[in-house]
């Protein structure tokens, strides 16, 4: 039974100044609990008691107990949006060798986004591709990002590196970029330069947009490809890529005159021939 | 039924451990958001193979190149042993072939890159420096080798590697950043200067 909290905190201030011998209070910390009476001697080994109850030795075990389970959590989800995977295919120049652009119509659709995967990251990526001087290390590509909110964002993206190292990236929002659609985009050299500019047709009428100009990469060439790539076990990258062409000396446009597979660490996804200047990335195992 | 100082020890000890639980999930991540995440600008290129230093490399003899690439390989004396060598493609023209080199030092495997271009000391030195802000990753800084050349030093996160000219000669040595550091790239790049004739 306890007494209301005025009463009580009335009762144990008396006690207190009783001790204290003096008629003015002066500061002394003491526990006092609001509607409670202060702690008396056989209250306090009943404390001392508690605290030395099993049930506190369990609380720190409980405690970190928990934070081991919030901690341990931690490692699958971090792998599962990290992990990129990349199908590349390329295009037949036939006796030509090296191009001086690639042309790729590309189908922007609505992907499944991997949950691990932020709203506001761009898992997903379609793009038109060379690789410089055909080594293996050094590209320059356009095409779109997706991103993983639940209503899908496209924006257009832009990029080129050496030895396997990024040197620019750029984006750029375009309304056109919106599922299901078609748009087409070109790595194209500047002639008579190392300069690259890349471009995109929202097949919209409006004709081609410059996106972004690269300088001074080394080469003027390359071997045009198209890639999907995607990070997250469960994102999904399946897409049409047709009326691939590629640019000769003279400015002039031709068809691939095959496709066939360059890369592909993707367990899930594949590229599938279907014409000589189309492929699709599908769902299948294997490499290439 | 708990006295009420048993229940208020429970009550507190219940509180801290959902507060360490509720600290161990923001710290371990297992909300998307505080995991490693793909945002825009960090596809990060293709994925390194030091084993294919072309798209359409045929193997060859390397003592052999300057037959089919119109100029003979330089070989670097002291970095490791030679693996493969390749050119590009049959049919690729005289002006588009390349010498690919793949070396093992016995830490990691690197690639000695060798062509002809047209490529200047200035567009070279244009491209040191890295915006970040741009999507540039790792770093890429002017050095110098042992002779005087100077050499486009591009370093991380994929790979380490020099680019330098020598004449109308490109060289391109460069290895996974994991294996091949810095110091690695640019004693394989003295090495291979030192060894043109």
């Amino acid at each position: 039974m306890h007494d209301s909290l005025g009463e009580e905190t009335t009762r144990s201030f008396r006690q207190l100044f009783a001790r204290l011998g003096s008629s003015r209070p002066t500061l002394k910390l003491k526990l006092m609990l609001p509607g409670r009476p202060a702690l008396r001697a056989r209250g306090e080994r009943r404390l001392r008691d508690t605290f030395g109850s099993r049930l506190l030795i369990a609380l720190p075990v409980a405690c970190a107990a928990a934070a081991v389970v919030g901690l341990s959590a931690a490692p699958a989800a971090e792998a599962a949006c990290s992990t990129e995977y990349g199908v590349f295919w390329k295009m037949s120049t036939g006796t030509y060798g090296l191009a001086y652009g690639a042309r790729n119509e590309i189908e922007v659709k609505q992907h499944s986004i991997d949950s691990s995967c932020a709203s506001g990251s761009y898992p997903v990526a379609e793009t038109s591709h060379l690789r410089l001087g055909g080594n293996d290390g050094d590209w320059v590509e356009a095409g779109y990002e997706e991103d993983g909110s639940a209503t899908p964002r496209y924006v257009a993206f832009a990029e080129w590196g050496l030895n396997y190292t990024t040197k620019s990236f750029n984006t750029r929002s375009y309304a056109c970029l919106s599922a299901p659609s078609y748009e087409r985009w070109e790595p194209v050299n500047a002639a008579g330069t190392y300069n690259w500019n890349t471009w995109l047709d929202c097949e919209d009428g409006a004709g081609w947009r410059l996106l972004f100009q690269y300088s001074s990469t080394g080469f003027a060439r390359g071997i045009p490809m198209g890639e999907g790539s995607r990070y997250g076990d469960n994102s999904g990258i399946t897409a049409v890529h047709q009326n691939l062409q590629w640019q000769d000396a003279t400015n002039t446009w031709n068809y691939a005159s095959g496709v066939s597979c360059y890369s592909d660490n993707d367990p899930t996804y594949s590229g599938s021939g279907v014409t000589a200047s189309r492929f699709d990335i599908v769902t299948a195992s294997g490499s290439c | 039924m708990l006295r009420r100082k048993t229940r208020l020890v429970v009550c507190v000890g219940a509180f801290l451990a959902v507060a360490a639980l509720v600290v161990g999930l923001a710290v371990g991540g297992t909300t998307t958001n505080s995991a490693p995440q793909p945002v825009e600008g960090e596809f990060p290129g293709p994925p390194v193979n030091v084993d294919r230093p072309f798209v359409d490399g045929v193997t060859i003899d390397p003592g052999n190149a300057a037959s089919i690439a119109g100029f003979s390989a330089v070989f670097p004396k002291h970095s490791g042993n030679l693996v493969a060598g390749y050119v590009h493609a049959s049919g690729t023209s005289p002006d588009d072939q390349a010498i690919g080199l793949v070396y093992d030092n016995g830490t990691s495997r690197f690639d000695v890159i060798e062509d002809k271009t047209r490529m200047t000391q200035a567009d070279l030195t244009s491209l040191a420096g890295c915006d970040h802000g741009t999507g540039c990753v790792g770093a890429w800084t002017l050095v110098q080798l042992q002779d005087g050349t100077q050499a486009l030093e591009i370093s991380g996160p994929q790979t380490n590697g020099l680019i330098w000219l020598h004449g109308e000669r490109r060289f391109d040595v460069f290895g996974p950043a994991a294996s091949f550091s810095v110091d690695a790239a640019v004693s394989a790049s003295n090495d291979v200067e030192n060894a043109i004739t």
